[in-house]
């Protein structure tokens, strides 16, 4: 039945693909014709002429728009001249999908695939094969600054992405920036750059219902109050999450082998939370001060912290991330210069204490399983100071320093198990407070940085750019590094942009991986070195028409010295090495093409190929990835926007006994009513997964006795939908 | 390789195929029934300005001697204004000839003679216009309010039309004269 749905719907799909290209007619390159017939007629009449606004929702125009990025070198740029690749992603790009949250935006860029971590269900963005556990080798910026867990190395253990009601704009970077941005501009990098003043009109507020009882609010507003531009925004949301079923955990296993029944399997993933984003952005002149506030509650663990499902278990989770920028273009003659006071914290607190294994295991040992009550803190301060001088004739210089402060503290771990002050905790007893012992799960620590860059564009012919960057970094806690890029960016035809890229980049040792030592599943390693890459593209960006505009680019990188949590012979637990090596290559294809006044389509293909050191599969991202999106005005103020995403067979890790997890197809559909000129209501009614496909993304790999916890991957959720109304006042 | 597997890689790539061979067919035509882009309008408008103001002769000097239409901050334009002044230069049999600079430092207004301020600039436009109070340059935005804060021209629409704002007095205090044809077409704010 499933099939044939399936079949129906990829008829029906290219019917009104061709439909699509043939019903509505012209495709468009006239702008020349547009303004010689405007230029023939006199100001009276052209003041009579109806126009279509700027400033409105024109998805199929949008797609096709020439699209500025500033996260390749600091400042604002073309995204084909830019020099690296990159993709960009609007709040219009947004509101099409009908998306409400950060993570599933992502999968629109080529070669980003949006995977989940077997800890608490994090969302993991891998791109290109660079995969880890934590995935801490891509870097998520919030308006530039780091949001990076000392802890883990990634957005922090109860990272659940971010209202996309305040995004006004993503720009992320495949491949290394660390010449740029410094520690863990790895993989990639994601800068999220929230609403300002200009980015909100007035005030909105809407609402969004969605399955697995999830239930959110909205309010943004802008405004001038006394001389001081505001934005402001705020969300609040609750769902239960999709609770899809885990057939067998790390629990089933040890049942297993012990004879016991202490296991929770079958049972549903605990994904339950609720949410409160905060947004406020207050600028004038030359300064801005922006802050985010989130604040995650009853936050289930996914599969269970060990992986053995615990349904009781929850935390909270806070972010606060606040900027004060000061920016002069105008400072001197030739310096544009800016500075960045920012403070980031991140709370993280048990509020029901956490299971690591259920009541029951341990043939019955501990009446209440063995559970945990953990706290900490993390506080990064950071300041930036970098400068644009434009006093070289075909150079343009940037120079950049900055400081960082960042601490782990406010520990708290109390346990009912493992070693208190060098005696085994017997079973069944109360919570024992460990904190400021070497048996907490981290000690408090902190690390300091300082860093210098020095970028040159160097316009050296005509149509010829070479851009070189270098930036060198001290560690308090591991030496110093040095990042190097160059890149070569030639405008070979009016109509095509050729680029030649390479850089290094390197990943700091996460605090979690130096210096955890009582934690039951992963223990650190002092002595690690960060992370290497090296990566080699070749990119070209051509505008085939003005509404067709294709992406190609080649790929190679050499990833050295990854650290991975290897097992130890004889217990469950895995210690940090840097143990690994892994060498990729690849492509990814994009074409951007708005087919008609009403219909427009975005599709990507993406492939790579990623081996370890023994030249197996590294293992766990697909290989072959493409994502289709189509945006149709069906009729006036009706859209309807079709995403198809196809993820690949993902191959196992060499120690991996399972064999490839399949791979899926997801189709979402979200219709929208909007009135572009006068309308105050905004409705979307929408379908994620439509054919229910069974999506599941790899569980963690086999443990040093070749157990693996989740034996059947972790599932995503199947078919849901959601209603959204929105209104402007 | 499992073919099953691959299905939907082969309706993906089928599609993309009948798609691109669907562009390949319809060729591209224009009718003047379409709608213009209120950029394109603007584009339009700001090179129109160009005969319908009078500079006077020390706006100009040897080296600076077409008329120099100024972009301050994000281009909203795309490839319309350079289009709307190649075709404004070509056409020219006398007069001066036009040329387009997109800026980014307040000193470069020096060099202008119409300066068009973009919405991105809104938090230093008092900055901007102190500035440009010391030359001959014709100012225009789309930012609301800018007329009463000192500006010369500012755009607005209403229905869907283009219309604009002129503060005639403004204008001529900065030894600028603008035709009467223009003072006709514009509202008038005094």
């Amino acid at each position: 039945m499933k099939t044939l749905l399936k079949q129906i719907f990829w008829c029906s799909y290219l019917l009104v693909a061709v439909f699509a290209t043939t019903a509505h007619g012209t495709p468009l390159d006239e702008e020349e014709a547009m303004i010689e017939y405007l230029q023939e007629l006199d100001f009276e009449q052209l003041t009579a002429i109806e126009v279509t606004l700027d400033e409105v929702f024109d998805v199929f125009d949008g797609l096709v728009k020439k699209r500025t990025v500033k996260v390749a070198t600091g400042v604002e740029q073309s995204t084909a001249r830019a020099p690296a690749v990159t993709t960009v992603i609007t709040a219009q790009d947004i509101e099409a999908m009908g998306a409400n949250n950060l993570n599933q935006v992502l999968e629109m860029v080529p070669g980003l695939h949006v995977a989940r971590s077997s800890q608490n269900y994090s969302s993991l963005y891998i791109i290109r094969g660079v995969y880890s556990d934590n995935n801490a080798q891509v870097l998520l910026l919030i308006n530039g600054i780091p949001i990076k867990s000392l802890f883990v190395g990634n957005r922090g253990m109860t990272w659940a992405g971010m209202s996309a009601n305040v995004i006004a704009r993503i720009e992320i970077i495949r491949g290394p920036g660390s010449a740029v941005y410094g520690a863990d501009a790895f993989g990639g990098v994601i800068n999220v750059i929230t609403k300002s003043k200009d980015d909100i009109d007035g005030t909105e507020a809407g609402i969004r219902m969605e399955s697995f009882d999830t239930q959110e609010a909205f309010l943004l507003h802008s405004d001038n109050w006394a001389g001081f531009d505001v934005a402001l925004g705020l969300e609040y949301g609750t769902t239960d999450g999709h609770g899809a079923q885990i057939e067998a955990d790390a629990q089933t296993q040890f049942d297993q082998i012990f004879g016991t029944q202490a296991s929770l399997a079958p049972g549903s993933v605990n994904l339950e939370h609720d949410h409160l984003d905060a947004h406020l952005d207050i600028s004038r002149d030359v300064w801005q001060w922006r802050a985010d506030y989130q604040k995650l509650s009853d936050f289930g663990t996914g599969v269970g912290i060990t992986q053995a499902l615990d349904p009781s278990g929850k935390y909270t989770g806070e972010r606060l991330n606040t900027d004060l920028t000061y920016h002069n273009l105008d400072l001197t003659e030739n310096w544009d210069v800016t500075a960045q006071l920012s403070y980031v914290a991140m709370t993280i607190e048990t509020s029901t204490p956490i299971g690591f294994f259920p009541p029951g295991a341990f043939g019955g040992a501990y009446p209440y399983g063995q559970i945990s009550y953990l706290k900490m803190s993390e506080r990064h301060t950071r300041l930036d100071l970098s400068g644009f001088y434009s006093g070289f004739k075909k150079h343009k210089v940037r120079l950049g320093t900055g400081y960082y402060y960042g601490e782990i503290n406010e520990v708290v771990s109390r346990v009912n198990y493992g070693i208190n002050r060098g005696q085994a905790i017997p079973p069944g007893t109360d919570l024992i407070d460990v904190s400021d012992t070497d048996f907490a799960f981290i000690p408090e620590k902190d690390r300091k940085n300082w860093y210098l860059f020095l970028q040159d564009v160097w316009l050296f012919a005509p149509d010829w750019e070479f851009t070189a960057g270098l930036r060198y970094d001290e560690y308090s806690d591991f030496g110093s590094t040095l990042n190097p890029r160059f890149a070569l960016v030639w405008d070979t035809r009016p109509d095509l942009t050729s680029k030649f890229l390479y850089g290094r980049a390197f990943r700091a040792p996460a605090f979690g991986e130096l210096y955890s030592i009582s934690n039951a599943v992963a223990l650190g390693n002092p002595d690690l070195e960060p992370e290497i890459l090296d990566s080699w593209e070749l990119a070209f960006d051509y505008r085939a028409t003005d509404n067709l505009h294709l992406a190609l680019n080649l790929f190679r990188y050499k990833w050295r010295d990854a650290i991975h949590f290897v097992a130890n012979p004889g217990g469950e637990t895995r210690t940090a090495q840097n143990a690994r090596s892994q060498t990729g290559r690849g492509l990814e294809f994009e074409s951007r093409w708005k087919m008609t006044k009403r219909a427009s389509l975005l599709a990507n293909y993406a492939y790579q190929e990623s081996k370890d050191e023994e030249d197996q599969d590294a293992g766990n991202a697909p290989q072959h990835q493409a994502y289709l999106r189509t945006d149709w005005l069906v009729y006036p103020n009706w859209y309807l926007d079709t995403q198809v995403n196809w993820v690949g067979k993902r191959h196992r890790t060499s120690d991996d006994p399972r064999t490839s997890l399949d791979g899926y197809t997801t189709v979402d559909l979200t219709l929208r009513r909007k009135d572009i000129r006068e309308g105050h209501w905004n409705l979307a009614l929408g379908v994620r997964n439509l054919f229910d496909d069974d999506a599941r993304e790899p569980s963690r790999g086999p443990t040093s006795r070749g157990i693996v916890s989740i034996p059947n991957d972790l599932p995503l959720a199947g078919r849901h939908f959601f209603m959204e109304m929105r209104y402007q006042f | 390789m499992n073919i099953l597997s691959m299905r939907p890689f082969i309706v993906f790539a089928i599609t993309m195929s009948l798609l691109i061979v669907l562009t390949g067919i319809t060729s591209p035509s224009y009718g003047a029934s379409k709608t213009p882009r209120e950029y394109q309008l603007k584009a339009v408008f700001l090179t129109g300005f160009t005969k319908f103001i009078e500079w006077p002769n020390a706006a100009f000097s040897k080296a600076n001697r077409r008329i120099t239409l100024c972009v301050l901050g994000k281009h909203p334009f795309g490839r319309a204004l350079n289009i709307a002044v190649a075709r404004t230069n070509k056409r020219k049999r006398k007069g001066r000839r036009l040329k387009v600079r997109t800026i980014k430092k307040l000193k470069q207004i020096a060099a202008c003679h119409i300066l068009y301020v973009s919405k991105s600039e809104r938090r230093r436009r008092s900055t901007v216009l102190r500035y440009a109070q010391h030359s001959h340059v014709l100012t225009v935005s789309d930012m609301k309010h800018f007329v009463k804060n000192g500006g010369m021209i500012q755009f607005y629409t209403r229905r869907n039309k283009v219309r604009f704002f002129i503060n005639p007095k403004t204008v001529r205090h900065a030894d600028l004269e603008p035709h009467g044809n223009l003072l006709r077409i514009a509202d008038i704010v005094r």
